[in-house]
């Protein structure tokens, strides 16, 4: 594609005769925050060392800037990786970390340039304070800004990120989440950012990739991944808890019974009856509702969070049990009779295969 | 109970006892002793005229000392030089194993390349077979290459000896293969990735090397005594055990020779012990 940052033309990467990555068919516009997400193990960290050089891919071909770097060196493919365990040469002073990229690649730059350009990337990442101490005197939080700022300091043309928070205690990854967030924003560089973790894609990325198993199972906006996943195994991996799952079965047009309720939906529900998945979401259930889509049911057990409370239903909607978000002070205890109700617009409909409906 | 709980954890303290600390210290001043008192020995035997050597009872700490033994190595034998034949071969073998066992060494612990695991069972093998049953062989070897009676005799078998390689290849692999990925990332080519980020981070790996690679060769005497004949290239062993005469051997020369001989070494020792200090690798990863 004419204009693209990165581009991957039927991938595949296989170590003997397990294929981590199989057929990987991508293109990311300059200054996209790009997030691939999955479970450990389903090729993501494959998909970005192959484009940083570290991996060769099996087949396929990749494109930086235009420029095909199937066989280029990864210092020639103008791309910096900030990796999951930060990777900092421990010999080295904060400001040597980042100046090597400077020293390594032999751009000829006087001292003078050199040393203006460890300190503003250092600025940029907030640790200028920090330039004179060894890796070993820094915080978790610290070595990830150094790792940081040794890739800003290359001014390249894709940034690679391969889990850079994963390390970080949860306050510190919200604040550098954030962090992140803002500085993908002024440098505005193409980015590949590799997560496990939902929220971080959630919140951070421009477009989404969920793989399972080194094959792309969903390309959307958070918004359509989160209202529109693809298959089950999209359903099932966003959202938090977890979309509860229900068999059904159609009734024809938009309508499907699950249990002795029936169910509206916005999709066609395929032929009538056809075994169905359905899908209900804890936070699109409605406590209380009424009217259409009502399901009658009583509470199980509750489980405060704080600020939610989520309580797990066994309803007249079959033997599976769902759960409903509550966000009422007072919500109800285990044991009392509970109805909820869903708009047609949340029943997620899935075939036998798994595909959304 | 606060206090209770507190006297019952002095209770199963780790703290060792003043007994056990005394019976710690009592085995190592027996180590100790039994180490010092050959050198002791040998001291006072330097130290002695050949003729009192054999006096009764024996006099350990000698009433006067004789320095005439230092006096006749220095001035009547080739002491000086087989001393500086010696350094010469481990200072030269020594700087050439250490550049070539550690590009060796990162070769096979983080290079991927044909034949690797062939070639490292084969340098496996290699270490297993001893010096004394490949001395004729490469006696053979060397003197149709046209080398005995050269310094090449003494350096290049040397090198050929890869036990140096998989102790070098052992640190190499200890550390995070994403130091190398991410120095190249950075621009550095494989050989700035070998000279300034490996090598640094197994300084303590390359001084055990060193020092290892040097005592091996300065206390070599088998394949020199085979490989040289000449006294212009002899060493610092062989060369000590030729001051045993048919008949007589003078012991108070011999044991001069051979405090002389321990001073190089020990000096190269306490130099290089402080390098020992394992490197801190904390801060390369996640904390």
């Amino acid at each position: 594609m004419a204009g693209s940052a990165i581009e991957f033309r039927s991938v595949k990467k296989s170590y003997g005769t397990h294929d981590v990555v199989r057929t990987l068919d991508l293109s990311v516009t300059p200054g996209e925050f790009l997030v691939l997400l999955g479970p450990s193990g389903c090729g993501k960290s494959t998909i970005l060392k192959m484009l940083a050089g570290i991996e060769e891919p099996s087949s396929g071909e990749i494109y930086v800037d235009g420029q095909l770097v199937n066989y280029a060196l990864p210092r020639d493919r103008n791309v910096a990786m900030v990796f999951q365990n930060y990777a900092l040469y421990p010999h080295m002073t904060v400001a040597e970390n980042i100046a090597y990229p400077l020293k390594a690649s032999g751009r000829r730059l006087s001292p003078g340039e050199s040393r203006t350009k460890v300190e503003e990337a250092a600025e940029l990442v907030r640790i200028s304070d920090q330039l004179p101490k060894h890796p070993d005197a820094l915080s978790g939080g610290q070595r990830q800004r150094v790792a940081l700022a040794r890739a800003l300091v290359r001014e390249p043309a894709v940034f690679l990120m391969d889990e850079p928070l994963s390390n970080l205690d949860a306050q510190l990854r919200d604040a550098m989440r954030h962090q992140l967030i803002e500085l993908h924003r002024r440098i505005g560089k193409a980015t590949i950012y590799v997560t496990h973790d939902q929220l971080e894609a959630m919140t951070m990325a421009d477009r989404i990739i969920v793989l399972n198993q080194g094959i792309i199972q969903q390309i959307g906006s958070p918004r359509d991944i989160y209202h529109s996943p693809a298959n089950l195994f999209v359903a099932e991996f966003i959202g938090h808890p977890k979309m509860k799952f229900v068999p059904g079965v159609s009734l024809g047009g938009n309508k499907v019974r699950i249990g002795s309720v029936v169910l509206t939906a916005t999709s066609p529900t395929g032929a009538e009856g056809q075994a169905l998945t359905v899908g209900l979401r804890p936070s699109d259930l409605r406590i209380e509702g009424s009217g259409e889509n009502l399901i009658a049911g009583r509470v199980v057990s509750s489980e405060f969070t704080g600020a939610d409370t989520y309580l797990t239903l066994a309803s007249d909607a079959g033997e599976a049990e769902l759960c409903v978000r509550s966000a009422n002070a007072n919500p109800p205890e285990p044991g009392a009779a509970l109805s909820v109700s869903v708009a047609p617009q949340d029943v997620h409909i899935f075939d036998a295969d798994g595909r959304r409906m | 109970m606060t206090k209770g709980l507190f006297r019952r954890r002095n209770a199963v303290s780790l703290q060792p006892t003043r007994s056990m600390t005394t019976i710690a210290y009592g085995i190592l001043l027996i180590g100790v002793l039994i180490s010092l008192t050959p050198f002791f020995y040998i001291l006072s035997t330097s130290l002695k005229e050949t003729r009192s050597l054999f006096s009764y009872p024996p006099e350990w700490i000698p009433s006067t000392l004789f320095w005439g033994n230092y006096a006749k190595l220095l001035q009547e034998t080739e002491f000086v030089r087989w001393t500086f034949n010696t350094l010469f071969v481990g200072v030269v073998v020594t700087a050439l194993k250490l550049v070539l066992d550690a590009m060796a060494a990162y070769a096979l612990a983080k290079l991927d390349f044909f034949g690797k695991r062939a070639m490292t069972g084969t340098l496996l093998l290699a270490v297993a077979v001893p010096v004394a049953a490949l001395i004729i062989p490469l006696f053979f070897i060397v003197r149709s290459m046209g080398l005995i009676n050269t310094w090449w005799a003494l350096i290049l078998p040397a090198l050929a000896n890869p036990l140096g390689i998989f102790m070098l290849r052992s640190f190499i692999v200890s550390l995070p293969d994403d130091l190398g990925h991410s120095a190249r990332l950075d621009g550095a080519s494989e050989w700035r990735v070998f000279t300034q980020i490996i090598l640094p981070l197994i300084k303590p790996g390359l001084v055990v090397h060193a020092i290892y690679t040097f005592m091996l060769q300065y206390t070599s005497f088998l394949w020199p005594l085979v490989a040289i004949q000449t006294e212009s290239r002899q060493v610092l062993t062989v060369g000590i055990s030729g001051l045993k005469a048919n008949f007589v051997v003078d012991w108070g020369l011999i044991s001069a020779a051979s405090l002389l001989a321990t001073i190089p070494i020990t000096l190269l020792f306490i130099f290089l012990q402080r390098f020992f200090l394992a490197q801190n690798l904390s801060g390369a990863l996640k904390g």
